[in-house]
C-alpha cells in the first residue's frame, strides 16, 4: 500500500511538471526451507523514471518460523520454537546528470523486534571511452542496534562503513568485463563483538565440567573481496554469465566462490530461462573452535556457536523462467542449496530449498 | 601476494586494457542489450544476496547493477 501511493505520488509529481513518467512495478513471494527455518519473503517495488531521475520504493518482510538447536545457561542443548517478522523498506533517486553520469542516493531501513538497521547510501556512476567503460564507486554507512528480547537493559551497536568500486568494459561485441571490490569496516560494543547472536551460549570444558558463556566475537571487523566477472553471448539468443570471487577478512575468513549461468531466450524471445550453479568453500574464523576449553581461571575471550564461522563448503542450482507477455512478465525459480559444515559437528549440513515468484509490470 | 594471484592481477588487467583499445561502435552493441545479457531482476538477485548473506561470511563484490551489460 505505501509504495502504492508512493507511485501514485511520483506519478502525479512528473505528470504535473509536464515530464514524461514511465513506470516499473513488481511483486514477489520468496520462500527459503532448511529442516530448522522456514522463511516466507513477499516483497513489491516501484520504480518511476520522471525525466532524468528515476525514484525507487521497495518494502518487504521477511516472516520466520522454526526450531533452533539452542545453548542454554546450563549447557543444555534445547530446540527453542520461534517466530519472528522482519520489515525492509527502502527510498532510493537516481538522477543522470549527463548521458556518462549518474549520482544515486538512498536509504534503507530493516527492523526486527530486537534489532534496528539504518544504512542510509551514496553512488556515483560514470561512463568513459566512448561509453565503453563504465565505473561506479558506492558508500554505505550501516547504524545498527541490537536488543534482546525480554531483557530492557541488554543494548548494543554497530557502526559499519562499506565502499563498492566497479570497472565494466565492453571487450568486444559480445562480452563484457566486470571487475569489483568491496571493503568493510565495522566497529561494535564490546558486550558481544560484531556480528554475534545475543542468545547464543557456547559451551566450554573446564576440567571435568562444562559451563557455557555468551557468544563473544571481536569488537572489530575489515573485510576485503574482490571479483572478476564476464557475460558473454553466444549462440543466437544465449549467453554465459559468470564469475569468481575471492573474500578475505581480519578473522582469518577466507573465501573462494566461483557462479555460472547459462541464459537462453525461447518462444521468439518470449521466455527467458536462467539456469544457475554457484559454490563456495570459506575458511574457519581464527577464534572458532569445536570444543573450547577453559583452565584455571582462564577462559577463551572470543567464542562462537556460529556454524557459518566453522568453515563452511556449499553449492547451489536454481533455474529462473521469465515469460514476457506484453509488458508484464511473469517469473518463477526454484533451487537446490547444500550446505557442509565439515568443523561444526552440531550441525554437519542444513540444506534448503529455494523457490519465488511474481510479476513484473511496466506502464 | 602470491605468484598466482599477482599473474591473475597482471592479466586481468591486461585484458581490461586491451579491450580498452578497441572501441565498439554503438550500432554493434545490440548482442550486448538481448535480454540473455541482463542481470537477474532486482528483487530476486536481492533476495539471492539475502540468502548468501544469512549462509556465508563473506560479504561483497558478488555482482554490480551493470556487471552483465556495461552499457545503458
Amino acid at each position: 500500500m505505501r509504495v502504492s501511493l508512493t507511485a501514485l505520488a511520483l506519478g502525479a509529481i512528473g505528470t504535473g511538471c509536464g515530464a514524461t513518467v514511465s513506470h516499473r512495478a513488481s511483486a514477489r513471494v520468496h520462500v527459503y526451507d532448511d529442516p530448522r527455518i522456514t522463511v516466507v519473503s513477499p516483497t513489491v517495488e516501484e520504480q518511476a523514471q520522471i525525466a532524468d531521475t528515476k525514484v525507487t520504493a521497495h518494502y518487504g518482510v521477511d516472516a520466520v518460523s522454526g526450531a533452533t538447536q539452542a545453548l542454554t545457561v546450563d549447557a543444555v542443548s534445547s530446540a527453542t520454537r520461534f517466530s519472528e517478522v522482519r520489515q525492509d523498506a527502502g527510498l532510493r533517486a537516481a538522477h543522470a546528470f549527463s548521458a556518462e553520469t549518474e549520482l544515486s542516493g538512498g536509504y534503507n531501513l530493516s527492523r526486527e523486534p530486537d534489532d534496528l538497521v539504518h544504512v542510509p547510501s551514496l553512488r556515483l556512476t560514470q561512463e568513459l571511452f566512448e561509453r565503453m567503460v563504465r565505473a561506479a564507486v558506492g558508500y554505505q554507512l550501516v547504524v545498527e542496534s541490537i536488543g534482546r528480547t525480554g531483557d530492557p537493559l541488554f543494548r548494543e551497536h554497530a557502526l559499519g562503513h562499506r565502499v563498492d568500486v566497479e570497472w565494466t568494459q565492453i571487450a568486444t561485441r559480445s562480452l563484457t568485463l566486470t571487475v569489483l571490490g568491496t571493503g568493510t569496516a565495522t566497529e561494535c560494543s564490546a558486550g558481544i563483538g560484531c556480528f554475534a547472536n545475543p542468545y547464543r551460549y557456547v559451551g566450554i570444558a573446564r576440567g571435568a565440567a562444562h559451563i557455557a558463556l555468551p557468544e563473544r566475537h571481536p569488537d572489530q571487523r575489515f573485510t576485503g573481496a574482490g571479483a572478476l566477472r564476464l557475460s558473454w553471448a553466444f549462440a543466437g539468443s544465449s549467453a554465459l554469465q559468470a564469475g569468481s570471487r575471492w573474500a578475505v577478512d581480519s578473522w582469518s575468513v577466507a573465501a573462494y566462490t566461483a557462479d555460472a549461468a547459462v541464459v537462453t531466450e525461447l518462444f521468439d524471445d518470449r521466455l527467458l530461462a536462467r539456469a544457475e550453479a554457484r559454490a563456495t568453500l570459506q575458511s574457519r574464523a581464527s577464534f572458532y573452535d569445536e570444543r573450547y576449553q577453559g583452565s584455571g581461571g582462564v577462559l577463551p575471550a572470543y567464542r562462537t556457536a556460529d556454524a557459518e564461522l566453522s568453515g563452511l563448503r556449499n553449492a547451489r542450482a536454481q533455474l529462473f523462467l521469465d515469460w514476457a507477455w506484453g509488458p508484464v512478465h511473469i517469473v518463477g525459480q526454484l533451487g537446490r542449496m547444500w550446505n557442509y559444515y565439515p568443523g561444526f559437528p552440531a550441525l554437519p549440513t542444513r540444506h534448503a530449498w529455494i523457490a519465488g515468484g511474481g510479476l513484473d509490470a511496466n506502464f | 601476494m602470491t605468484r598466482r594471484l599477482r599473474v591473475a592481477l597482471a592479466s586481468t588487467c591486461a585484458l581490461v586494457f586491451w579491450a580498452g583499445c578497441a572501441p565498439v561502435p554503438a550500432y554493434q552493441r545490440g548482442r550486448l542489450m538481448q535480454r540473455s545479457m541482463q542481470p537477474k531482476p532486482p528483487l530476486d538477485a536481492a533476495f539471492d544476496a539475502h540468502v548468501e548473506d544469512l549462509r556465508e561470511s563473506a560479504i561483497g563484490a558478488s555482482g554490480g547493477e551493470s556487471a552483465s551489460c556495461g552499457c545503458r
